[in-house]
């Protein structure tokens, strides 16, 4: 049995006189350590789908499964219990809280978790050993997304979603944090989802899945994942 | 402006609903309450001016010391708009059951409605007949129940009720209130009692017996328009006040001259009769004396004359005995005949030389003596003479001159009575006859020869009695031998008639001796009563050079007790209307500058690019402030609505326990609306200019991008590591998350201080006036009663303090002196109670003199008076310095020895011994404090009431009980006016802190959503927020509490009423209740808003930056 499933999951937006289908009968299953790709035009349901899984939103219809819990079924209670000890989200927009340091930002997600990576060590381990005394202000969008992934790896979680976490970001530093996150997952054996609109960098992902119109348009295995190095867009 | 821009204005409203609720909300009770306490002082004055309208009260009343006439009337008639009503009124004192109060009765012209100072009916009816009355129903303290027949009396011995007034008792049929009382316990001074009114009476106007009307009403036109309170109204009326000044100047000399005129006259008549009648008398006495020289002469003579009897008869019976007898008789003839011989020679000679002289021939004898007779008719005494008049004394102005006139007349009457009559004539008497040695022949005159003439007639007369003697000898020579034995008994029997003739002569020396002394009382007594009649008439006449002229008293409206402290209460309550709202107004600018500036901040991007698209910036500013003007307009007029109506009747209404002003106007301010409203636009309008001109100066590119931020900021408390190590993450931030918004802390800090300032003035006004009730009646005034005497002697004072001990054996009491005076340093003046107990240094078991910062006890001492705190306050003074207390235009200088803490009234202490030193009498003790020994329950105090009550002396009986009760009732009506101003804090805060939240929330929705991503919990997400306003709250509540303190007392201060003193002390119970209301509604916002944060869309809010 698969990690994660989704089987015909549904996400119905209701505006006013017409329904918004932002997942449309979306079906995917992805193994625990794999290195996932979500790709897509814009529009195409990607957020959606992260969203959904992330526990952040529940679907109208279809079942979500982790870890063999149907978290589709989940009470915002234990969504939210899901959130927090299961889950670790890395934003587009980094989304750190302005009024705390890089350390204190990792500390915050990690106080949930007794035997939590210490942050010092996390925040070294993404390389900003000498700036954990900063505020998010006083970092580069880099340097932000590295904290927000120490942030989301800290805890040490099930499951580690990322939303375009290259988007906001140029060129070099984006190779360099998608290196971050694929040495994780290569070294803790954790399962990461990264969604982008940017095809490029699916050849690194040992799974890919496209999605269209809200739904999977060809999902499949990458026999030979490649360096982050070695791709180019 | 197009029509695009005003669909994106009223998109923009319905967007932001909750933004917009926020500065209406804020501008309506900002301004509302602005303007509504504002509006409050002219309104409490235009309401009094309209009661006073209704109610023709008049402008100036005017009294004078010996009343009106006719032509007073006339002379002030000549004033310029004036109505005038005379009428009667006189102080005296009403007992109904066991009560004796001093009230003042005035006339109630006809049986309905009176012309000025209409009095309105609250209970019963207006008198019907001559013995019915009315009744104040204004005064809290003395109710006189409907129905109660009560019985008048005179303030003093000296005069009689009666003479005032027909009926002395009256059924009280009705109760009114009367626009020259609004006060609801001050019923103003008067000379008899202890020196003040207690309630006023109407009777029916024919009750009043007098000639001259007691005090004179005026109304001008001129003022009839006018707010009385207006200084135009001060102005005219001080220029009127001039002219009736003028007109009683003129009065009083015309009135003066009148009296005094009339007066003289009849001194000067009664001065012409008196001496008329002392000549009268003198006459008369003369004509008595004369009378008695004329009888002692007469005595005299007669005496003379039996002694030459006596002798005769002797030599005749020596004669008869030695036979000698019959030669004796031829002797004695020839004897005679040669006399008279002589006689006749010497009367010739005297004749002869009476016509050399010029003297008429003198005729016969007998023609000669019809003369004389006429003579001595004309003398005869004329006893039927009319009796004088007494001196007629009706001018006497005091009608007190004792009439012992008619005293004297009896002297004088009786002394012509008495006088004694006329004595017999006797003979014989022995003459040098034709002596014209007291007559100047040199020069004789008519009358030398008219003397001369009576003597020679005299002498002729004598003349011719000789001759008849000696013819008688003649005739009896031959008789004479006859027989002795005859002669013997014929001398007998002279001897006897001699004898009874002496006798009768004793008996008239007697008379006369009598008649004397009479004489001698009587002319005593007469000029006695003359001397006093005089010295009555000069009494008179110096009384006449006394005479003052009469004095007119002219008393305008401020004298009506109340009237004044009713205008400074409005004026109060204007100052207060000059701090509370300024600070609303302070609050509302806060929250729509926040309001506006997160707002802008929010579309700056749509701004970015409306600029780019080529809107000018006139145009998106309009945008902006046409939403917030929108606002505030309509929170302004509609709070104005409200607040005008609200605010000034509450306080009207509150006031009303105080002042019996029925009536309440609370019209639309224009004026006052344009300035609210104007000076709360050109708020806002700052407000959003100041908000948008950064997003107006940058670039649209700038605009477009998000905005960066806020910079996180390390803060003190890091500095700690001790502290900072050891304090959660959600701690941290919102350490850091405070200082972070620096303009939402500071309103949060001012909205939350300023409602808990004012819940806490409304608390700490509420203590302040607690403090005099329970500071006055438990800590100061220690005595459960006092006792009001009338005219008390000792022995009245001892008899009631002894059926006080018979009925509370354990009870204290202390004789006192208690007297309301005038006091004065330089210009301040007030009118307080002097106190001087019998035994100074047990005054402490009743009073307590302390001073209230370091509670020091003070003794009365014999070298100065004990002040309390207001007065002192009032009068500028303090311990060491002089005050004096002024009697009849005297000063009598007094210095403090120390000012003591009171809360009600104004007192002065004085020991007996500086007051006799002072005024050099002794003190007057007519009241009496009394403690009892025991509680009393209501039935024990009821019959002791009625114990003292039975005592003559006692007037009436003041419980502190009872006035503690009265306190205790407005205390109830000002629990309104702190219900008010703690609905409105409630209010501000409810907007405050709402609007807060919403921008906190919206301002911080992305990460709040971040938060709920990581895995937070709601409650987690909520503290996180509200941890940082529950801090600020914090510190709002403490700046509130300090702020509320001197906010309490300036509104103390400044509400303070001047006969009282309001306590300075908040409780803690105060500050308790003030923070924990605020912190009530701190937690209301908190549950309100906690609700839209729980519901924040994760999916929603992360999705991009704004
Ligand atoms: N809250 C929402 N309400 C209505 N429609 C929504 C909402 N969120 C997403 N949609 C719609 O659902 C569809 C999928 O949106 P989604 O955000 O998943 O796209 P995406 O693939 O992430 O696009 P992008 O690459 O631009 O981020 C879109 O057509 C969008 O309009
Ligand atoms: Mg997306």
């Amino acid at each position: 049995m698969s990690f994660v499933a989704l089987e015909n999951v549904h996400k119905i937006y209701h505006m006013g006189e017409i329904d918004i289908h932002a997942a449309n009968g979306i079906s995917f299953q992805i193994e625990q350590g794999e290195f996932v790709v979500i790709v897509g035009p814009s529009g195409s349901g990607k957020t959606t789908v992260l969203n959904l899984l992330g526990g952040m939103d529940t679907c109208s219809e279809g079942r979500m499964l982790v870890d063999g819990e149907e978290i589709s079924a989940y009470s915002t209670g234990q969504l939210m219990k899901y959130r927090r000890y299961d889950i670790g989200f890395v934003f587009q927009f980094y989304n750190l809280i302005p009024n705390l340091t890089a350390m204190e930002n990792v500390e915050l997600a990690a106080q949930f978790n007794k035997d939590a990576v210490p942050a010092n060590e996390m925040l070294a381990s993404v390389g900003l050993e000498n700036r954990m005394d900063n505020f998010p202000a006083q970092l580069s969008g880099g340097e932000q997304q590295r904290v927000a992934i120490a942030r989301a790896l800290a805890k040490k979680p099930r499951l580690l979603l990322c939303d375009e976490p290259t988007g906001a970001l140029d060129y070099d530093t984006g190779k360099k944090i998608l290196k971050l996150l694929q040495d994780f997952c290569r070294r803790d054996q954790m399962t990461v989802i990264l969604v982008t609109h940017n095809s490029a960098i699916a050849p690194i992902a040992d799974r890919v899945i496209r999605l269209k119109n809200s739904m999977v348009e060809e999902s499949w295995q990458n026999e030979n994942p490649v360096s982050v190095e070695s791709i180019e867009w | 402006m197009n029509r695009m821009i005003i669909r994106t204005i009223l998109r923009e409203i319905r967007n932001n609903k909750s933004r917009f609720l926020s500065i209406f909300l804020i501008v309506f009770i900002g301004v509302g309450f602005f303007g509504g306490i504002r509006a409050s002082g002219p309104d409490m004055q235009i309401s009094a001016d309209e009661y006073f309208d209704q109610k023709n009260l008049m402008d100036f009343r005017i009294v004078s010391t010996f009343g009106f006439d006719d032509n007073d009337l006339n002379g002030l008639r000549m004033l310029n708009g004036v109505k005038l009503y005379p009428s009667y009124f006189t102080d005296c004192y009403a007992q109904y059951g066991a009560e004796n109060v001093v009230v003042r009765a005035y006339s109630l012209e006809n049986y309905e409605e009176q012309e000025m100072n209409r009095v309105t009916l609250e209970e019963g009816r207006m008198p019907v007949n001559p013995n019915e009355c009315i009744v104040d129903a204004g005064t809290i303290k003395y109710d006189i129940p409907l129905n109660t027949v009560i019985t008048l009396s005179s303030g003093d011995e000296d005069t009689d009720i009666h003479d005032t007034l027909e009926n002395t008792q009256y059924t009280v049929v009705g109760k009114f209130t009367s626009p020259l009382y609004v006060d609801a316990t001050d019923r103003g001074k008067t000379s008899i009692g202890a020196g003040s009114v207690n309630t006023v009476i109407y009777l029916p106007q024919d009750n009043f017996i007098s000639e001259y009307y007691s005090e004179v009403y005026l109304r001008f036109s001129s003022l009839g328009n006018l707010n009385c309170y207006s200084d135009e109204y001060q102005d005219i009326a001080e220029s009127i006040r001039e002219q009736i000044s003028q007109c009683a100047d003129n009065r009083e000399m015309n009135r003066y001259r009148q009296l005094y005129d009339e007066a003289s006259d009849k001194i000067e008549r009664a001065e012409k009769r008196l001496d008329r009648k002392e000549n009268q008398y003198k006459k008369r006495l003369k004509k008595s004396k004369d009378t008695l020289d004329a009888s002692r002469l007469e005595i005299d003579s007669g005496k003379a004359e039996i002694n030459e009897a006596q002798a005769l008869l002797d030599a005749q019976m020596n004669q008869i005995g030695d036979g000698s007898y019959a030669q004796d008789g031829t002797d004695a003839i020839t004897e005679g005949t040669d006399e008279i011989d002589r006689l006749r020679d010497r009367i010739d000679n005297s004749e002869q030389l009476y016509e050399s002289l010029g003297g008429e021939p003198i005729g016969t004898l007998d023609d000669e003596e019809e003369v004389d007779e006429e003579y001595r008719d004309r003398d005869e005494w004329d006893a039927d003479e009319e009796t004088p008049d007494e001196p007629d004394e009706d001018f006497d102005i005091d009608a007190a001159g004792d009439e012992d006139e008619s005293d004297g007349e009896d002297v004088l009457e009786e002394t012509e009575d008495g006088s004694p009559e006329d004595g017999e004539e006797t003979d014989g008497e022995e003459q040098e006859y034709l002596d014209f040695s007291n007559l100047d022949l040199e020069n004789p005159t008519e009358e030398t020869l008219d003397e001369m003439r009576s003597i020679i007639l005299d002498a002729r007369r004598e003349l011719v009695s000789m001759e008849d003697k000696l013819n008688e000898a003649i005739d009896r020579m031959p008789e004479m031998d006859g027989s002795v034995e005859d002669m013997l008994a014929e001398l007998s029997s002279q001897q006897e008639m001699i004898d009874s003739q002496r006798d009768a002569l004793t008996i008239l020396e007697q008379e006369y001796e009598e008649g004397l002394e009479n004489y001698k009382k009587k002319k005593e007594r007469v000029e006695q009563a003359i001397k006093e009649a005089r010295r009555k008439l000069r009494r008179q006449e110096r009384k006449l050079q006394e005479l003052e002229e009469p004095k007119w008293y002219i008393y305008d409206r401020e004298d009506n007790p109340g009237y004044r402290e009713y205008h400074e209460n409005a004026d109060r309550i204007n100052n207060i209307g000059k701090v509370f709202p300024v600070f609303f107004l302070l609050v509302a600018a806060l929250v729509c500058l926040t309001c506006m500036s997160r707002m802008i901040d929010e579309e700056r991007v749509s701004i970015g690019t409306l600029k780019a698209i080529g809107y000018s910036d006139g145009t998106i500013l309009a945008r902006y402030l046409i939403y917030a003007l929108l606002a505030t307009v309509l929170g302004a007029v509609l709070g104005l609505m409200i607040g005008f109506q609200l605010f000034p009747r509450v306080i009207i209404y509150s006031y009303s326990i105080l002042y019996r002003i029925p009536v309440q106007v609370t019209p639309f301010h224009w004026g006052l609306a344009a300035a609210s409203v104007l000076s709360a636009v050109v708020c806002v309008g700052l407000t959003v200019g100041y908000s948008c001109r950064s997003v107006l100066r940058g670039e649209p590119a700038r605009l477009m991008r998000p905005k960066a931020p806020a910079a996180g900021k390390r803060v003190l408390l890091e500095k700690v590591p001790f502290i900072w190590n050891h304090m959660s993450f959600s701690r941290k931030v919102t350490a850091r998350n405070i200082f972070r918004y620096k303009k939402r802390m500071l309103m949060t800090i001012v909205g939350i201080a300023g409602c808990t300032a004012l819940t806490l003035t409304g608390f700490g006004l509420r203590d302040s006036i607690r403090d005099v009730v329970q500071l006055q009646y438990g800590a100061i005034w220690k005595y459960d009663a006092m006792l009001y005497l009338d005219g008390a002697t000792g022995e009245d004072l001892s008899s009631v303090n002894e059926s006080t001990r018979a009925y509370d054996p354990d009870g204290i009491s202390l004789n006192a002196m208690a007297q309301s005076e005038d006091v004065r340093n330089g210009a301040y003046e007030l009118t307080a109670n002097l106190i001087v107990p019998e035994e100074e240094n047990r005054l402490d078991q009743f009073v307590e003199l302390r001073s209230r910062g370091d509670q020091n006890r003070y003794t009365l001492l014999d070298d100065g008076v004990m002040l309390t705190e207001k007065a002192a306050k009032l009068l500028h003074v303090s311990a060491g310095d002089t005050i004096s207390i002024v009697r009849d235009d005297i000063d009598y200088e007094l210095t403090i020895q120390g000012v003591v803490e009171n809360y009600a009234n104004h007192y002065i202490y004085m020991a007996p011994a500086l007051y006799m030193k002072t005024f050099a009498q002794v003190p007057e003790y007519n009241a009496v404090f009394v403690r009892y020994g025991q509680t009393m329950n209501e039935q024990q105090e009821n019959g002791l009431n009625a114990a003292w009550l039975q005592e003559p002396a006692v007037l009436n009986v003041s419980y502190s009980a009872d006035l503690k009760d009265k306190f205790n009732d407005i205390m109830n009506i000002l629990n309104v006016v702190i219900l008010v101003l703690i609905i409105s804090a409630g209010v501000l805060a409810l907007v405050v802190l709402y609007n807060l939240s919403v921008i906190n929330i919206t301002e911080r929705k992305r990460e709040i959503a971040t938060l709920k991503v990581l895995g937070f919990k709601n409650r987690e997400t909520t503290g996180y927020i509200f941890r940082e306003n529950l801090f600020m709250a914090l510190i709002g509540i403490a700046f509130g509490l300090g702020a509320g303190r001197l906010l309490t007392y300036y509104v103390v201060t400044v509400a303070e009423i001047d006969i009282a003193m309001f306590g300075r002390t908040i409780y803690p119970a105060s500050y308790g209740m003030a923070a924990l209301i605020t912190f009530g509604f701190f937690l209301l916002v908190t549950l309100v808003m906690s609700v839209p944060l729980r519901r924040i869309d994760m999916v929603e809010s992360l999705k991009s930056v704004e």
